[in-house]
């Protein structure tokens, strides 16, 4: 199946995109996400060790299971206001 | 999305979000007003870069604006959150909050500007003064 993962802040910037689309296997999870990025962009290890993940626009955990077409947004940790 | 609740790039007018809560139930209105600062920790900013994931943000805001107003008796609460470049003296966020009386003004405007720094998708970028630039992402923020 193919989600589609978008990218902010340091996470953005190191990965130097912000969205890109990942084929994964089927019943995927969260956690496979992030894996499958580590693969991809190795020097994202620190700000992904930090971050968290959504799915459609909800905080998620690892074990989130995926769907075709989720948006999984790698959220590092916030510093608005 | 409530129309008192924007994430805008414009300028905040911070006397038109005091305006926009103001009620005649309401004794107490409360405004804070975040902007940016031109030292932290001794280093000197030139100006802050904001940067939101603005479906979700949009979504959390919305979400805290309905949590606070089960939490207190609010007449009328609005949050205006300013994204992109922020000069050094304008300001980033502004939160209004109306309320019979001002205990629950002043704790429904504390709780949320804590709440919105720890878990709405907004980010903070340091110009520093030196030109180097710094993503701002606490420690210990995971949630």
């Amino acid at each position: 199946m193919i989600v589609q993962i978008v990218l902010f802040a340091a996470a953005r910037e190191i990965a130097g995109l912000s969205k890109l689309e990942l084929e994964l296997g089927d019943a995927s999870k969260v956690g496979d996400v992030k894996q499958e990025l580590l693969n991809r962009f190795p020097e994202l290890e620190s700000v992904l060790a930090k971050s968290s993940f959504s799915v459609n626009h909800e905080f998620e955990i690892m074990s989130k299971e995926l769907k075709p077409g989720d948006e999984v947004g790698v959220i590092p940790p916030v510093s608005g206001g | 999305m409530n129309e008192l609740i924007k994430i805008t790039t414009e300028v905040i007018d911070e006397a038109a979000v005091l305006k926009s809560v103001r009620s005649d139930k309401a004794g107490a209105v409360i405004l804070f007003v975040g902007t940016t600062r031109q030292f932290t920790d001794g280093r000197e900013t030139s100006r802050l870069f904001y940067e939101c994931y603005e479906e979700m943000a949009a979504k959390k805001l919305t979400e805290l604006h309905s949590v606070a107003c089960e939490k207190w008796p609010i007449e009328k609460c609005a949050i205006v959150h300013r994204v992109g470049k922020v000069e050094l003296g304008e300001s980033s966020i502004a939160v209004a909050v109306s309320t019979p009386h001002r205990i629950d003004a002043f704790a429904a405007a504390q709780w949320l500007m804590d709440t919105i720094k720890k878990e709405v998708p907004i980010w903070k970028q340091e110009n520093w003064a030196d030109g180097s630039e710094e993503w701002i992402h606490p420690d210990g923020a995971k949630r």
